[in-house]
């Protein structure tokens, strides 16, 4: 399985969906689209528009790996559950996002190299990368969280079970 | 001591579901967006998305008021976004409460709105991302992300 997701933004993101869906077409994978507010229906794989959040973890739980907008929910959910994750901006000059911090996110993740996240800058970058991890036995997951993500949340829950202390 | 955890519906409630696994047993309760992703929540209170309603904020501010009179929270964490501004104003007028706001993992290099807007009033101000401290100044502080 090739879990495709948009996320929850309520902005369509039909670029990626198209794109993956023609992709889909020379692809063994059975291929699961989360489409969001797009308008374009996916005729190679199947698809649907929100779900809730058990539903999006199960697809990615059964995934061979990821292929998200570049949001942070779906990069975490990634690690959590050690997948790979090929991410692609939404773009504001498409009515994608607000802004284009989605892009600014690939360029930083892009510099960091991280284990099993791979990020492109457009979709026509995209078939490359999707053939590439699917010609792979097993491609490297996301993750696991490193020390960096401890380090919040120990911060957090000292604070919240803390003294606290002045504004 | 209770905990009121703000954030919209997407990546900021993945965050938030992150740092709920060092919550203990606190209780707690949401204040998000009604979606999908947010109905199986076991205790939630859902507002309008005011930015995308305007017309709505009056009845978002009253409602939200009317959670924390009910609620009393000691301690209120956002992740963000936008639902955070109004939950952290009005939570003046309720002494002792503490503020902890997490910048989300998306604002790399530029602050947020939110996050300007509700740093002078956070009592813990985080962000994930280094390069985010300078843009911040002092009140802000970095030890790690969540990505």
């Amino acid at each position: 399985l090739i879990y495709v997701t948009v996320g929850n933004h309520f902005q369509p993101f039909d670029r990626l969906i198209r794109e993956m869906d023609r992709i889909a077409q020379g692809l063994d994978d059975r291929v699961v689209m989360q489409i969001g507010a797009g308008v374009y229906r996916p005729e190679h794989g199947e698809w649907f528009d929100f779900a809730p959040f058990e539903t999006a973890e199960r697809h990615i739980q059964e995934a061979r790996f990821v292929v998200s907008h570049a949001g942070i929910g779906s990069i975490i959910s990634a690690r959590a559950h050690r997948k790979p994750i090929i991410l692609v901006p939404r773009r504001r000059t498409f009515g994608e996002h607000f802004n284009d911090h989605q892009a600014e996110m690939v360029r930083v993740l892009t510099e960091e190299r991280r284990p099993g996240v791979y990020p492109v800058e457009d979709v026509n970058e995209l078939e490359p990368m999707v053939r590439r991890l699917d010609r792979l036995e097993e491609p490297e997951p996301a993750g696991p969280a490193d020390s960096g993500r401890d380090r919040l949340l120990d911060e957090i829950e000292r604070f919240v079970f803390g003294p606290g202390g002045p504004l | 001591m209770k905990i009121a955890l703000v954030c919209s519906h997407g990546g900021h409630l993945t965050e938030m579901k992150q740092i709920e696994t060092r919550l203990r047993d606190a209780d707690r309760f949401y204040l998000t967006y009604p979606a999908e992703t947010t109905r199986s929540l076991p205790r939630a209170y859902f507002l309008p998305q005011y930015t995308r309603f305007p017309h709505l904020i009056p009845l978002c501010l009253w409602k939200i008021f009317r959670i924390l009179l009910r609620e009393r929270p000691d301690v209120i964490i956002s992740t963000g976004a936008e639902l955070a501004v109004p939950v952290f104003y009005l939570s003046l007028f309720f002494p002792g409460v503490r503020r902890v706001y997490v910048e989300c993992s998306a604002q790399v290099f530029r602050p947020s709105l939110t996050g300007k807007l509700v740093i002078g009033i956070s009592h813990l101000f985080l962000v994930q991302w280094k390069f985010l401290l300078e843009k911040y100044g002092p009140r802000a502080r970095y030890v790690g992300g969540l990505i």
